[in-house]
């Protein structure tokens, strides 16, 4: 069994009197690469922050695994945040110097042709993304937290990233947490989604176990009440619902065509679901 | 990382020196400022400029970051929180630093005459502003709000230390003046580098500054990128508790640093031992009882002792304590804006003192009737009278129906007489070299060559005797406080550059020299003398009686040693000898040690 690198305990965050994050026990394993979802505002910013030090906890622990210091995490924030008033070249010396890296990888550096004499402050917004992805690279981290950021890159660029994260994935078996909402994208990485709902996961699973725990269903009547939904969508003529968790039972109490569903539609169902009991 | 912030510190230094050199080059081309010399102008422009530059040092802490938004890049490094507090505050402190000690080497060279302001006061505000906004620099992401906190702040601690001194010196009973606490709050240039500070000061403020600094560590170990009221509140968590236990610290400092402990001890003619000390009760110990006064006094010091009656010397009024029932009694207070000169005498039943306005005009000699309580004022227009802020009353006496008073004062050296009679008139009767007496009706004043011995004739006081002298003697009956005239047969005195001590003997006018002087002569009215002498500088005191020109030895204290904090005290009744919590006193005439219980 593999083992975990990260184990999260009692996790809560405040920020003021509204609490972000409550409770949370999850686990991560080592080469894992697993996407968060939630709707604007569920507090999985805040999660990713708390696992990248850059906030800390009210409350509970965030344990690594022995040996996984803070040198080998890397963390993109949805701000690019990086000491822009450097130069590229600058840049690369800090980061290397901080983390120790002997022998920096300049391969995504030039395939880019970046200008080292050029201010970090001058390059775009996807470009800034690579950069700080290099300089994680570098880094060789057992973690990498990335937060909301590929939608900001050019179709380009996000190639680029998410070639690069993919092979430090397979070369390093980094374990990579992400939080993105599109998941056609991104379909390569995940082997494991989490949606959070107020600063708590309400879904914890695997992809490939994901499908079968899923379903909607298409009818013009209402489903009996054993048959739990995440998401009904109505129109005049039918309604559908999303089910969840499926059990192979419904299909006697309710025979009907179940579909199978795209991570795509299987997030949007939950994030749509938490809009639609928030407007009950 | 060091690396990064120093030069990122030696960058903003770089823009200081420029902008502290460059505008007082501008100032003086565009004659804003003319007539000076570079560095007149320059020095107080790099003295103001160093208060900013401390303020900037402490709130750009995280400015930097939050400017290039790298706060988030800068927290997810590998450095704990105390590490990076570490790592950006030594520069900035080496900065600060740096900077004052080239402030403090120009203040040596020149830079005194034209600083903006006082040494000490600058060199407190430069280092507690720079402390005080490192511990906000994390309050908020404004540079503008963080600036106006401190400064707030600044003035907030500044009221503190303040308070603190004022609720001990309440507690003491101490007027807040006697602290010189005053002088750290003074920004007039010209002071000088160091000044007569309280005792622990350094400790009351470094207290009261603490809970700026713990509270600031312990709430940065969890800084993070959440709103600063976050952290805000976490530092007020901590700030509370302990700014309310550095509080109470400091002022325990401050109360103890406070305490102005100077026991000083009186024997009375019926042999009775009165303690003062400063701002306390008055105790008088007797046999085996002490008795206390009712009220505190700034410091009694008893020199006029009239049957049950001691008078003092120090205090702002006229007082007296009565050793029969231990009372202490105000009897006169000066009218408001005026003030008593330091001595008080006596003559019959007129206590006499001088008494002028706090700017020294307006002087008057004063005469308060005991029995009737009532005063008589005589003003004096004399201007190298009131000049002098401790002229002498040394004699008095009738000529024709109308008494006068004699006045000395000093001016270049010299000792201008005034005659100051009754009904108001002033007369100038001349300088003399050194000090003049008046005993047995006669006037003693010095030429450079002789001693002129002088008595008043109705008409003017006229010489009846000019003793050839050139030694540089003067006889005393100083700390006499009595002007009655009771005759006496001989005055002793003593040389300054010449140690001797002489005799003159007042019916044949000789004078004799009657041994070394090195030490100090003790006159009690009327014609009294002893003589302290110092045998070694420092320590080792014998005590003489001085009498028809012999040296008659009384007492030694071979174990006297004035670094010890001993002190010796001769009075008309006997010696006290203090040698540190032990007094003993010893009883004219046979010197008979007394002894008092709670002593």
């Amino acid at each position: 069994m593999t083992e975990n690198i990260l184990e999260v305990d009692n996790l809560r965050v405040k920020i003021g009197r509204k609490t972000i994050l409550d409770d949370i026990r999850i686990q991560f394993k080592k080469n894992e690469s697993v996407v968060i979802a939630g709707r604007n505002g569920s507090g999985k910013s805040t999660f990713l922050r708390c696992l990248a030090n850059v906030i800390f906890p009210d409350r509970g622990s965030i344990v690594y695994n022995k040996g996984t210091t803070k040198e080998k995490i890397g963390f993109i924030s949805d701000q690019i945040s990086l000491f822009e008033n450097l130069t590229v070249e600058q840049g690369i010396r800090f980061h290397s110097s901080v983390f120790h890296i002997e022998d920096f990888d300049y391969t995504l550096i030039n395939d880019l042709k970046f200008d080292l004499n050029q201010k970090i402050k001058n390059l775009s917004a996807g470009e800034k993304t690579l950069y700080h992805l290099s300089l994680l690279l570098s880094q060789k981290p057992e973690i990498l937290l990335i937060d909301e950021i590929i939608h900001t890159i050019d179709p380009y660029l996000r190639e680029k990233f998410l070639e690069a994260v993919i092979e430090l994935i397979d070369r390093y078996q980094t374990t990579v947490i992400m939080i993105n909402h599109t998941f056609s994208e991104i379909e390569k990485i995940p082997e494991r989604v989490l949606v959070m709902e107020k600063g708590q996961f309400i879904l914890d699973e695997k992809c490939e176990t994901l499908g079968e725990k899923i379903k909607s269903v298409v009818s013009e009547k209402e489903i009996p009440e054993e048959i739990p939904y995440i998401l009904k969508r109505e129109s005049s003529f039918q309604k559908e619902y999303f089910i969840y968790p499926f059990k192979e039972e419904f299909r006697k109490a309710f025979p009907h065509e179940y579909k199978e569903l795209s991570l795509n539609d299987i997030i949007k169902a939950f994030v749509g679901g938490q809009y639609v009991k928030e407007g009950n | 990382m060091l690396k990064k912030e120093i030069s990122e510190v030696l960058k903003h230094s770089i823009i200081f020196i420029l902008v502290v050199l460059l505008l007082p080059a501008i100032l003086l081309v565009t004659t804003i400022i003319s007539d000076q010399s570079y560095f007149s102008v320059f020095f107080p422009v790099f003295q103001f400029g160093l208060f900013f530059w401390a303020l900037f040092m402490g709130t750009s802490l995280f400015s930097g970051e939050r400017r290039q938004r790298g706060i988030e890049y800068l927290l997810s490094l590998p450095y704990s929180r105390l590490q990076l507090i570490g790592i950006k505050t030594l520069p900035r402190l080496c900065a600060v630093i740096v900077f004052y000690l080239v402030f403090v080497n120009l203040y040596k060279i020149g830079g005194q005459d034209s600083a903006a302001t006082t040494f000490i006061p600058f060199t407190a505000i430069y280092f507690t502003l720079f402390l005080l906004a490192l511990s906000l620099s994390a309050f908020s992401d404004n540079f503008i709000i963080l600036s106006v906190t401190s400064l707030f702040s600044l003035f907030t601690y500044y009221g503190l230390l303040y308070l603190v001194y004022w609720v001990a010196s309440k507690i003491r009973s101490i007027p807040l003046g006697e602290l010189d606490i005053e002088e750290l709050f003074l920004l007039e240039p010209g002071l000088s580098l160091w000044l007569d500070i309280p005792k622990f000061l350094p400790l009351v403020a470094i207290a009261l500054l603490l809970p700026f600094l713990i509270s600031f560590v312990l709430s940065i170990k969890k800084f993070d990128v959440r709103p600063a009221k976050v952290l805000n509140k976490r530092f007020f968590k901590y700030f509370t508790p302990i700014f309310v236990c550095c509080l109470a610290i400091s002022l325990l400092f401050a109360y103890q640093g406070t305490k102005i402990e100077y026991q000083d001890y009186y024997l009375t003619q019926d042999k009775k031992l009165i303690e003062s000390n400063y701002y306390s009760k008055i105790k008088i110990y007797d046999g085996d009882k002490v008795y206390k006064t009712e009220k505190k006094f700034e410091y009694f010091w008893p020199h006029l002792v009239e049957d049950e009656y001691v008078y003092d010397l120090w205090e702002e009024q006229v007082v007296r304590l009565n050793t029969s029932n231990y009372k202490a009694e105000i009897l006169y207070e000066p009218p408001e804006k005026r003030e008593l000169t330091w001595i008080r005498w006596k003559y019959n039943n007129t206590i006499v003192f001088l008494e002028k306005n706090e700017d020294l005009s307006g002087a008057e000699l004063v005469l308060f009737d005991l029995s009737s309580k009532k005063t008589t004022r005589i003003p004096i227009s004399y201007n190298q009278l009131i000049d002098y802020p401790l002229p002498r009353i040394f004699g008095t006496e009738k000529s024709g129906n109308k008494r006068f008073w004699l006045i000395r004062s000093v001016h270049d050296s010299k000792y201008p007489i005034l005659r100051v009679w009754e009904d108001g008139r002033t007369d100038v009767i001349g300088k003399t070299q050194r000090r003049p007496s008046f005993v047995n009706q006669m006037l003693i004043t010095y030429l450079d060559d002789a001693i002129v011995i002088s008595k008043d004739f109705e008409g003017g006081f006229k010489t009846i005797r000019e003793i050839p002298w050139k030694l540089d003697l003067a006889f005393s009956t100083g700390w006499g406080f009595y002007l009655n005239n009771i005759p006496i047969k001989e005055i002793y005195g003593h040389g300054q550059r010449h140690k001797i001590i002489a005799r003159l003997d007042l019916e044949t006018f000789e004078v004799e020299e009657v041994g070394e002087f090195a030490g100090y002569l003790r006159y009690f009215h009327p014609g009294i003398y002893y003589f302290v002498e110092t045998i070694k500088p420092g320590v080792s005191r014998n005590i003489y009686q001085l009498k028809e020109g012999q040296m008659k030895i009384l007492k030694s204290f071979p174990d006297f040693d004035i670094r010890k904090g001993h002190s010796l005290r001769v009075f008309k009744a006997g010696i006290v000898f203090i040698r540190g919590k032990e007094i003993k006193v010893y009883a004219f005439p046979d010197l008979k040690e007394l002894k008092f219980k709670k002593l």
